[in-house]
C-alpha cells in the first residue's frame, strides 16, 4: 500500500519545489564509487505503510517546551512563523537536487522538527532526538535547526531501534549564525540487519563553531553523509567519527567540507575498528574555494582491522583553489600493534585484556572530543558494549 | 631466583645469544654491560617472554620453575618485570587506568582483593612522590608526549607499584640527566630487599655508582665473557671493551 502524505502547508511547500527524478546511484557516480547499493533494488520502499512521526514529534516538542531559549515546533508551523528561513534554507543546506536519499526523504515526509535557538542563548542539556523506542520498519525523520547569533547549543540524535528490519533515512539541516556554537552528536546502535542512511548539512556563518561527532555501531548498511559549507570568516569546524563494525556490516562515512570564506579552520578525525567480514569507507573531500585564503584544514583517518577478512577504503581528498593555505591529510590502516600488546602483556595483562585496553584507548581519542560529560559517559558505555560484542 | 643455563637464541637464523649462563640469587643486583648489538636487549626480552626469538637450546628457570612455556603475562604475574629500553606510547590509554589494570591483574593472581579507585589513588600518590612525578601525570595517556626522562621514570613508577621479585632494567639510565638518574636510582634502591633481585643493563658506569651492584657481567657477541665486582665497571669505563678478556 502506497502511503500518500496528508496534505498540509509543508507538503504544499514541497510540491512547489524543483524535484528531479533520480535513479539509485551506482559506482560510476563519484560520490558512491566505493558503495554498492544493489541490495536496495529488492527493497521496495514505495510499498510501505507509513506511520508518520507526528506523535513522536509532538512528544519531543512538549518535552522541551519549557526551555525559553528555544522555539521548537513542527516544520509545518515553521513555514508560517519563520517563512524567510524555510524559504531560504530548507533543503538547500543539504541539497536534494543531486541526492537520491534526500529526495526519498522528501517524498515520504509530511512534517518534521524545527528548532529555533534564540540570540545569545545557551542550552547545554543536551537537546535529544531519541528515536530508540520507535518500532516502525521505515523511519524518515527530518530536522532543521537554526542557531541564532551568539547562541550555544548541545544537540544529540540517537538511533537505537530494536526493530531488526528497520530502514532509516534521516536528513538534518543546521544553520549556524554569526558567533554561534553547536556540539552535535549522533549515536547509532542498531540491529545487524537494519539499514541506516543519514544526511547532515551544515552552513556556517562568521566566527561560528561546530563540533560534530558521529558514532556508528550495528546496521548491515550505514551511510553517513555530511555536507559542510563554511560561509563565514573565522569559523571553526570539527568533524569526528568512530565506527565499530562486525559481522558483514558496511559503514561508509562520506563528507564534503567546503571552505568558502577566508581564515577558517576545519579538522576531521575518523576512526574505525573492523572485525570479521565488515567493511568500511572513509571518503572525504575538503574543497578550498578561491576566496578562502588562510584556510587551515586537517583530515585524519585511522583504522584497525581485527580480521583478515575486514577491509577499509580510505580516501581523503584535498581540492585547493587558492594560495596561502595549510592543509594536510593522513590515513593509517593496520592491525593492533604487537609491540604495544607485548608491553601490556609484560605488565600482567592477558591477550584479551590487553587488546581491550588498546581498543578502548583508540576509541578514547574520539570520546575526548565530546565536551558534555553526560554524553561522554553514555558513549563510553556504548563503546564498551560494542567492543565486547565484536 | 633466576637461573639461566647455556641459553642459545637466534633471530631469523642469526645467532644472538651463544650459551648464556647467569645465576641471580634473591637480594642481588647484577649489572650487564656490553657494546651495542652484544645481545643485552635480546636477553631481557627473552626472559620477559617475547616470542619473536628462536630459542635453540638451554633453559631459563625462575623461582625453581622452567618458564619456557609461560606467556609474557604469566611471567609478569609470577614476578618478572621488564623496564623497557624504549617504553611504548599507548594513545588514549590513561596512566591511572593502565596502572590500576596492571596492579589488579597481579593482585587477582595473588588471591588479593582488587583495589577500588579510592584505594588505588591513595597508593599511587605515594609512589608518584618516590619518583618525583606530580599527579597531573595520572591523567595523561601512557608515554604519549613524554620526554625520554619521563618515560624512564614512568617505568620505575610501574616497577615500584607492581613490586616484582625480579626487575630487569634495560638501559633505564639512557637519556636521563643527572637529577633524573638520581631519582631513578633512588627509586630502585628504596625498593631493594633481601627477597627481590635486579638485572641492570647499562652502557655507563655512572648508574652503577648509585646502585652498587653485587656482580658486573660483560656481554660480548652473545656470551658473558667476564664477571666481576663493581670494580669491573670502573675498569670498563677506563679501558673500553676491547681490553676485556677472560
Amino acid at each position: 500500500m502506497y502511503y500518500k502524505a496528508e496534505t498540509n502547508d509543508f507538503t504544499k511547500f514541497i510540491s512547489k519545489m524543483d524535484i528531479p527524478v533520480l535513479q539509485l546511484p551506482n559506482h560510476k557516480d563519484e560520490e558512491w564509487r566505493f558503495t554498492n547499493l544493489d541490495f536496495l533494488k529488492d527493497l521496495n520502499v514505495n510499498d510501505y505503510v507509513n506511520n508518520p512521526l507526528d506523535i513522536f514529534y509532538k512528544k519531543f516538542i512538549s518535552k522541551y517546551s519549557n526551555i525559553r531559549e528555544l522555539d521548537i515546533l513542527f516544520i509545518n508551523e515553521a513555514i508560517k512563523k519563520y517563512p524567510d528561513i524555510i524559504k531560504k534554507y530548507f533543503s538547500k543546506i543539504y541539497n536534494h537536487k543531486k541526492d537520491f536519499f534526500c529526495l526519498e526523504n522528501l517524498k515520504f515526509i509530511n512534517n518534521g522538527i524545527f528548532i529555533f535557538v534564540k540570540d545569545n542563548s545557551n542550552v547545554k542539556l543536551p537537546i535529544e532526538i531519541d528515536l530508540s523506542d520507535l518500532n516502525d520498519s521505515y523511519i524518515f525523520p527530518r530536522i532543521f535547526i537554526y542557531c541564532s547569533k551568539n547562541s550555544d547549543l548541545c544537540f544529540t540524535e540517537k538511533y537505537q531501534t530494536k526493530n531488526e528490519q528497520c530502514y532509516t533515512n534521516i536528513i538534518t539541516e543546521i544553520f549556524l549564525s554569526d558567533n554561534s556554537k553547536l556540539e552535535y552528536t549522533k549515536f547509532q546502535n542498531e540491529p545487524n540487519s537494519s539499514i541506516h542512511f543519514s544526511g547532515l548539512g551544515v552552513l556556517q556563518n562568521k566566527n561560528s563553531y561546530l563540533n560534530c561527532n558521529t558514532f556508528t555501531y550495528g546496521s548491515k548498511f550505514t551511510r553517513n553523509n555530511i555536507f559542510l559549507k563554511i560561509n563565514g570568516e573565522g569559523s571553526e569546524s570539527k568533524l569526528n567519527g568512530l565506527s565499530i563494525s562486525n559481522n558483514s556490516n558496511f559503514v561508509d562515512n562520506h563528507s564534503i567540507i567546503q571552505h568558502s570564506a577566508p581564515n577558517s579552520i576545519s579538522s576531521e578525525l575518523y576512526k574505525g575498528i573492523y572485525s570479521k567480514k565488515s567493511k568500511g569507507v572513509f571518503d572525504s573531500r575538503v574543497i578550498v574555494d578561491k576566496i578562502a585564503s588562510n584556510t587551515s584544514s586537517e583530515q585524519l583517518n585511522n583504522n584497525i582491522l581485527l580480521s583478515k577478512n575486514a577491509s577499509v577504503q580510505s580516501n581523503p581528498i584535498l581540492e585547493i583553489n587558492t594560495d596561502d593555505v595549510s592543509c594536510k591529510h593522513g590515513s593509517t590502516t593496520g592491525q593492533i600493534d604487537d609491540e604495544a600488546l607485548f608491553y601490556l602483556n609484560c605488565r600482567g595483562l592477558d591477550k584479551l585484556k590487553a587488546q581491550q585496553v588498546l581498543l578502548n584507548g583508540f576509541c578514547n581519542e574520539f570520546v575526548e572530543n565530546i565536551v558534555n560529560e553526560n554524553l561522554k559517559l553514555e558513549l563510553n558505555q556504548l563503546i564498551n558494549h560494542s567492543l565486547n560484542s565484536i | 631466583m633466576l637461573s639461566i643455563k647455556n641459553l642459545n637464541v637466534s633471530v631469523e637464523d642469526k645467532p644472538i645469544l651463544n650459551g648464556i649462563n647467569l645465576n641471580v640469587q634473591p637480594g642481588e643486583v647484577h649489572a650487564i654491560m656490553g657494546k651495542n648489538g652484544s645481545g643485552k636487549s635480546t636477553l631481557s626480552n627473552v626472559i620477559a617472554g617475547k616470542d619473536t626469538y628462536d630459542i635453540n637450546g638451554g633453559s631459563i628457570e625462575f623461582c625453581g620453575q622452567d618458564i619456557d612455556d609461560l606467556s609474557p603475562e604469566d611471567r609478569a604475574l609470577q614476578g618478572i618485570f621488564l623496564s623497557f629500553q624504549y617504553p611504548i606510547a599507548l594513545p588514549g590509554v590513561n596512566n591511572t587506568y593502565f596502572l590500576k589494570s596492571a596492579l589488579n591483574a597481579k593482585r587477582k593472581f595473588n588471591n588479593q582483593e582488587e583495589l577500588d579507585a579510592v584505594e588505588f589513588l591513595k597508593l599511587i600518590k605515594s609512589k608518584l612522590q618516590q619518583v618525583g612525578m606530580d599527579e597531573s601525570y595520572l591523567k595523561r595517556a601512557v608515554n604519549v608526549g613524554f620526554s625520554g626522562g619521563e618515560k624512564k621514570r614512568n617505568e620505575i613508577l610501574q616497577m615500584i607499584t607492581l613490586d616484582p621479585k625480579l626487575a630487569i632494567l634495560d638501559e633505564t639510565d639512557s637519556g636521563l640527566d643527572i637529577d633524573a638518574l638520581k631519582i631513578v636510582a633512588d627509586g630502585i634502591n628504596k625498593s631493594r630487599t633481601s627477597n627481590n633481585s635486579f638485572i641492570v643493563i647499562t652502557h655507563y658506569q655512572r648508574m652503577l655508582n648509585y646502585l652498587k651492584p653485587d656482580f658486573v657481567h660483560v656481554l660480548i657477541d652473545g656470551k658473558i665473557v667476564k664477571t666481576g665486582g663493581p670494580e669491573l665497571a670502573l675498569d670498563l669505563e677506563a679501558k673500553g671493551y676491547s681490553n676485556i678478556t677472560d
